[in-house]
């Protein structure tokens, strides 16, 4: 059940933000958006979000440094995060080492392309 | 007193605003239905690896349809190369150089934020080469030299968060040849 729990897409790539806001709402989901980690953050400050989903990739501010910011700050770690990556080999755990050598300390990640009824799952699985 | 503001008055709210990077606009029209030559000069920018942004086929255009897409200005002189083959000598090709996308999201639909923004481009006479909407944005090509004053007219129109997204991009992803 979603109880109309609020969920933050942050994505820059407006289409795929569109396409998992329609799928969260249609699962009766609340749903705020943002297009880079920037705006993301002032976002989680004003509406605080039940669950982000963010993707890694972005401009001004990338997911992984809003990620570790969330996790490491007493008012917002609490907010799970679900980080949408476009590496191409299956991760074992989310606090894992990136290629680049990123450490993450998100609570679950989906693989680009994405796969909606796999997000859902992870989304309700998540809160 | 009742305020009524009118709805000519009001700014439409959207997500954001994106330019595209420096392009070369191909304008294709083949002259019998049955021609393929447009599909094959697709499949040779694919084969090269030439990365095409934006891609428009228009059938309203019958007998001569007409077809238009957008590649990074770099590429051009490879894509220049392509269509001197003489198997594209039957198609009316037009180039248009210096082209930049200016794209707004999310549209929601609104047939009022189109309207809007064709009376914008009309009012201050900027050039719409092409135009097409996804599921969340409508994007229109341009000079791309009016890009920064086509977005400051597009505002009286339309207002942005208080802290959206930057208009250019910061970095562009490219594949790397094997």
């Amino acid at each position: 059940m979603s109880n109309g729990q609020l969920i933050l897409v942050v994505d820059d790539d407006t289409d795929l933000v569109e396409m998992v806001s329609m799928k969260l709402e249609s699962e009766k989901f609340r749903v705020a958006k943002a297009y880079d980690g920037v705006e993301a953050l002032d976002k989680i400050k004003a509406e605080r979000p039940a669950l982000i989903i963010l993707d890694v990739m972005m401009p001004r501010k990338d997911g992984y440094t809003l990620c570790d910011e969330l996790k490491n700050s007493d008012d917002y770690k609490d907010i799970v995060v679900v980080l949408l990556t476009a590496v191409t080999e299956a991760i074992s755990s989310t606090n894992y080492t990136h290629v680049g050598g990123k450490t993450t300390l998100a609570d679950d990640f989906v693989t680009k392309p994405i796969d909606l009824d796999k997000l859902m799952e992870i989304v309700k699985d998540n809160l | 007193m009742k305020t009524v503001l009118s709805r000519e008055n009001c700014k439409i709210s959207i997500g954001g605003i994106k330019f595209s990077e420096k392009l070369t606009h191909v304008s294709l029209e083949k002259k019998t239905t049955d021609d393929s030559s447009i599909n094959e000069l697709l499949y040779l920018l694919a084969q090269k690896r030439i990365n095409i942004p934006f891609l428009c086929h228009s059938s309203t255009t019958y007998p001569n349809h007409r077809s238009c897409f957008c590649i990074n200005h770099e590429n051009f002189p490879h894509v220049q190369s392509l269509l001197n083959f003489t198997s594209f000598a039957n198609l009316n090709i037009e180039i248009i150089q210096s082209v930049g996308t200016i794209t707004l999201f999310p549209h929601k639909n609104s047939f009022h934020l189109l309207g809007k923004i064709i009376q914008t481009f009309t009012k201050f006479d900027f050039s719409i080469y092409s135009m097409s909407s996804s599921i969340s944005a409508i994007a229109l090509n341009t000079d791309f030299l009016s890009l920064d004053m086509v977005a400051e007219k597009l505002q009286e129109v339309t207002s942005l968060p208080k802290n959206h997204a930057p208009f250019r991009q910061e970095f562009c992803l490219k594949e790397l040849q094997q």
